[in-house]
Order: C-alpha cells, then structure tokens, then sequence
C-alpha cells in the first residue's frame, strides 16, 4: 500500500512539472498574441517580425494607389508598437497610434528633435536614408521617464524621395518575452527539482526492508510536507501568471487595513511562538485601502511571515499604518538580524535568496516578496525596502486609499 | 546673405540646439544612472562625452554671431538669436554640472547607509530630467506658459533637497546613521548639482519667456537664489 502511495504522489508531482512549464509558456506568449490579434487582417499567431514586414511592404508602394495608403493607416492604426515615418529632412510624416500613446508626443510635420529630442534617432536615420541601409541602434526615449528602446530604421526610396521607416521597441519587453521567459523555466525547474529529489530519496529509504514503523511515518510526514510545498509553489507561480497577464478583476475592491493585519497576526501567532518572536499589529482604525480582502490578506501575510522567519530569536516584528495624502503606507518592521547591502536591491525578484540553504529550510517558496511587489504594483501602488545589518529591516507599501470619514480616491 | 538663407540659418540654429539639448539630456540621464548603479565606465563616457557638448556650445556661439552681424536683425529675430545664444550656454552648464555628478560616481564607495539617500537622489534626478524636458519642449514649442511653469516644477527638488540636507545633519534613527563624512559630502554635493540643474533648466525658461513675450523678468537676474525661487 505504502508503495502505491508512493507511486501516486510521484506521478503527481512529474504531472506538477509538465502543467506549470505549459502555463509558463502559455501565460508569456498571450500577450504577444493579444497584441497581433488586435490588427486588423493579422491572423493570430502571427509574429511582430510578421507585421513589421507587412508595413514595411505597404510603405513601400502606399505612395502608389490611395487603396494601399488606406490599408497602410490601417495598420499602423492597429500596430501593437510605435512606428514612425520620416521624411528626408527627418520629420515625422505619419506615426502609429501606439507612438502617439506610447511616447512623449510625437507629431506629424515635427522634426525628431523637436519631438522625441533624441539626437541619436536623428543621426540613425539620417545614415539610413544616405547609404539606403536598415540601421539598428538601442536609444533612450520619453515614456513616462527615459527607457531604453531598440530601434529599427528601414530606408526606402519613393519617386525621387528618401522616406524611413522607424520601429521602436520597449528593450524592456524585448527581455520580457525572450530572457526572462527561459530565466523563468529554468529558475520554475530548478525549485520543482528540489523537493522532488528530497521525496525521492525518502521513497528509496521507505524501501528498505528494514525500516523501523515509527520511521516509515516520519518519512511520510516529510513526503507529505515536501508535496504540500509543491502545491503551494505550483499555486503561487499561477497567482504572478494571472497578474502578469493584466487580469485586474481580482484587485477591485476595498479593504480596512485594520482587521486584515489582525486576522493576519492571529493566524502567525503559533508560528511566532515557535520562532520567539513578537509580533504586533498597531494600525490604527479606519484606514481604507484601495485592494479587496484577499489580496491585502495575501500581501500582509507574506510580509509578516517573512519577517517573523528571517528576523531571528527574540526580535519584534510590527505592523504599521499611516494616511498620507490620499495614500496608506503599511509598513512591517523587524528589529532582527537584516539584510545586506548587497541583497537588498534584489528581494523582490522572482526566486530571489539571500541565504538559499536557510530560506528552503525554513519552507519558502522564493516567491513571497515579488507576489507582493506585483499585487501593489498592479493596484498602482509602490514597495520600498530598507534595512540594515544587526538593526533591522522595513518593507513599506504604498495604496491608494483614504480613512474611512475621508474620501478613497 | 539672402532673407531666405538668413531664416534658413536661424532653422539651423534652431535644430544646433535641440541637437546639445538631447547631448545635455543624456548626460544628465547617464550621470545620475552612473551615481546610482556606481557604473564607473558609464560615468566616463559622460566625463568624455562633454567635448562634443562643449564644441556644439562653441559652434552655436559662432552661428549667433555670425547672424546678427551678417543681418542685424530686430524684434522677435533679435530675440531669437540672444535667447538661442543664452540657451546654449545654459545647456552647457547643465552638462557641466552632469559631469561633476559622473565625477562623484566614481568616487562614491557604497555603504548601507548611504542607500536611503541615494534612493531621493534617484528621484530627484528623475524630476530634474522632467523639468529639462519640459524646459526643451518650451523652446521647441516657444511656448511661453510652459516656461514659466517650470518654476514650480522645479519645487519638488528643492524640497528633496533640503530634505537629504537635514537627513545628512540629523539622521532618522541608527538605519540612516552617517558613518564617514566622506560619501555624505559625495551625497550632499550630488544633491546640490542635480538642484542646480533643475535651477539653470528654470532660468532657461526665463529666456524663452523673453523670446515669446518680448519682457524681461528682473525676478531672474535677482543675485540672492532666495529671492528668486523661494528658497
């Protein structure tokens, strides 16, 4: 029976494996696919290369028949990233609406360095347009602040004229459907290996012909431990996918920050107890936050949990809440043992450890902190961190919210 | 020289300075980004990076000169030419000033404490790109509101400012605790720099409110900073 039992948990978690590799694959490339989905004559499962070559190919003889320019602006309508075209002298003849949106607005019959004031763009597309070479570059543009963008610069000849055709990509969601999609598989393979290679040692010992009961039900109870850390990995990975791909349902809704960090403090107490270490919770009544039950739930336990984990014996850990300006900060504080310099800036990325055989010993998942970073995040708030060596750490969040006689804004 | 070649001459001039503008902008940008990710080579293609700023300021100098020779011009002409020249010399001190950040990035050695600070210089340095990019789209856009709007986006800079000033000299607590008194005189100055980057972007909105409206505000000539923007 127990071989049975074995056999099925196994099978369980090779199943774990295969589902979250598809959903990780499936979640990175929804939005690619949203995106070319959304222009019009683009069948899905066509590619940005695909649609850059059908404007690039329309650009090129547009200035023939009005039928052509009529499916060009169409096009560039629809286009999921912004495009430009410049004239000979460098000014902007047409644009995508995405460019409109996008960056720091740009016009039509505006020189680019009027516009987008990038001497870089200008001189790539004056080169382009000279040797009638595709040129590419990598420039910092406005978009809500300076971000990298690669651009892409066809030149093309109409009649007598030289025309350019600019392509610009956010660098940042280049990283996001490349690097960061196979850094993602590899880190998701490498902590599902982990308890799996743990269960599989203690199957080989349950084994054992002469293995004592009393064992046999230790090294069951770690089985079962082991899986349920799966679970809640498998669970979690899920969680970030479904907030990374913009569903926003599951953050309408408000709160009182109050009464969560209560429940959340009633719930850790044994965990605490075990752990020496006092936790308090001193928000103040009334102070209402702009993200529903569950999430504030989820954000506050993570945080507590951590620092009751990581703080060490006999240190405090607090929970506190302000109103500032039609925001609510909650901080959670430890007097333990902090974080070094070095770590600080990278707790909130995905499988993120400071200390890699201590955070496994202690059951985290490497998840916790960047669950937090995008719940906030996606609710337009923003996390800080602060801490130092032998004095402690702060992890701070910032909501939109209000008190309760005050208005939510 | 024709009519024609002259406002061919001031379109040119025109771009010259959206052109050390954008040169300004990423010197600016790449300094503080030097200072916070301590990026050493980043920091030296600043330091490097100034030469073509300083030989387009020279060259826009020339331009100016040459233009109000050759023509003599008058009315908005005239203040065009005076407010390009201007311009482009506050520019050039904007990009003098990134340099000195660049310097001190390369100098800064990293302590725990220093972290907090350096965190408001980020954001500092992220108002004071806003306030230069608006100070540029005022010139482009001779848009005379907008220049004198920049005065008040200016403010959060002051205000952060003073703030790491008072931190440095009464620090919250043990976490902010100044160790040495050398990367808090690093951090003190960088503050100061970014500050008076935003204050040249702002009297440069001052000229290009002359250019438009033809008045000039004695406010801007003002000797005591306090005077000028409420310091």
């Amino acid at each position: 029976m127990t071989a049975g039992v074995i056999i099925l948990i196994l099978a369980s978690a090779v199943l774990l494996v295969l589902v979250t590799a598809a959903v990780t694959s499936f979640v990175f490339r929804r939005r690619e696919r949203a995106c070319i989905a959304a222009m019009p004559g683009m069948e899905a499962g066509g590619s940005i290369e695909a649609v850059k070559a059908l404007i690039a190919g329309l650009a090129e003889q547009a200035s023939n028949t009005n039928a052509l320019s009529t499916r060009l602006d169409q096009l560039l309508a629809g286009c999921p990233l912004p495009v430009l075209f410049l004239d000979e002298s460098c000014t902007i003849t047409a644009l995508s609406n995405r460019a409109e949106e996008e960056l720091d607005q740009p016009r039509r019959r505006r020189s680019l360095l009027e516009t987008l004031g990038s001497h870089e763009l200008e001189a790539a597309a004056s080169e382009a347009m000279a040797t009638m070479t595709p040129v590419e570059i990598t420039v910092r543009l406005y978009a809500g602040g300076r971000r990298p963008y690669r651009a892409q610069l066809l030149p093309f000849a109409n009649e007598k004229r030289s025309e350019c055709l600019v392509f610009l990509q956010d660098t940042a969601q280049i990283t996001d459907y490349g690097a960061l999609r196979s850094q993602f598989a590899a880190n998701v393979s490498h902590e599902l290996r982990t308890p799996l290679a743990g269960i599989r040692a203690l199957v080989e010992s349950l084994n054992e012909p002469e293995i004592k009961p009393e064992e046999s039900r230790r090294f069951l109870e770690r089985i079962d431990l082991e899986t349920a850390r799966l679970g809640q990995l498998i669970d979690e990975i899920l969680f970030l996918s479904t907030l990374e791909a913009g569903d926003t349902n599951m953050l309408e809704g408000k709160s009182e920050a109050g009464p969560v960090a209560n429940s959340i403090v009633g719930k850790l107490k044994p965990l605490a107890a075990e752990r020496d270490v006092v936790l308090k919770n001193s928000i103040p009544d009334g102070l209402d936050v702009l993200l529903p039950e569950r999430m504030l739930a989820t954000v506050l336990n993570n945080l507590a949990e951590n620092a009751l984990k990581y703080s060490g014996q006999g240190s405090h850990v607090e929970i506190e809440g302000s109103s500032e300006a039609g925001r609510i900060k909650i901080t959670v504080r430890d007097d333990g043992i902090g974080i070094d310099a070095e770590h600080l800036p990278h707790i909130f990325e995905r499988f993120y450890r400071v200390d890699k055989s201590r955070s496994r010993r202690m059951g985290g998942t490497g998840l916790g902190l960047s669950i937090v970073k995008h719940v906030v995040e996606s609710a337009g708030g923003e996390v800080a961190a602060r801490s130092r060596e032998g004095y402690g750490t702060e992890i701070s969040f910032m909501l939109p919210g209000g008190t309760t006689s005050g208005t939510i804004t | 020289m024709t009519r024609q070649s002259f406002h061919e001459g001031l379109k040119q001039l025109n771009e010259e300075i959206l052109r050390e503008a954008s040169l300004v902008v990423e010197a600016v940008d790449l300094s503080t980004q030097a200072l916070l990710k301590s990026d050493r080579s980043l920091a030296n293609s600043v330091i490097a990076g100034d030469d073509d700023i300083n030989e387009l300021t020279l060259r826009i100098e020339g331009n100016c000169l040459a233009l109000q020779a050759q023509q003599q011009p008058v009315a908005r002409d005239l203040r065009l030419l005076h407010t390009c020249l201007l311009v482009s010399l506050h520019l050039e001190r904007v990009g003098d000033l990134a340099v000195n950040i660049a310097k001190i990035a390369k100098r800064l050695e990293r302590t725990e404490a220093a972290e907090p600070y350096l965190e408001l210089l980020g954001k500092m340095s992220a108002q004071a790109l806003e306030v230069l990019r608006q100070g540029i789209k005022a010139f482009a856009d001779r848009d005379a509101r907008l220049a004198n709007s920049l005065v008040e986006i200016d403010e959060p800079i002051d205000e952060m400012y003073k703030e790491i000033l008072t931190r440095l000299l009464h620090p919250k607590g043990e976490l902010e605790a100044v160790e040495s008194t050398e990367w808090a005189t690093h951090i003190a100055l960088a503050s100061r720099y970014i500050e008076r980057i935003a204050d040249q972007v702002v009297d440069m909105g001052a000229r290009i409110d002359f250019l438009v409206t033809g008045k000039l505000d004695g406010r801007y000539f003002d000797n005591e900073p306090d005077k000028r923007f409420g310091e």
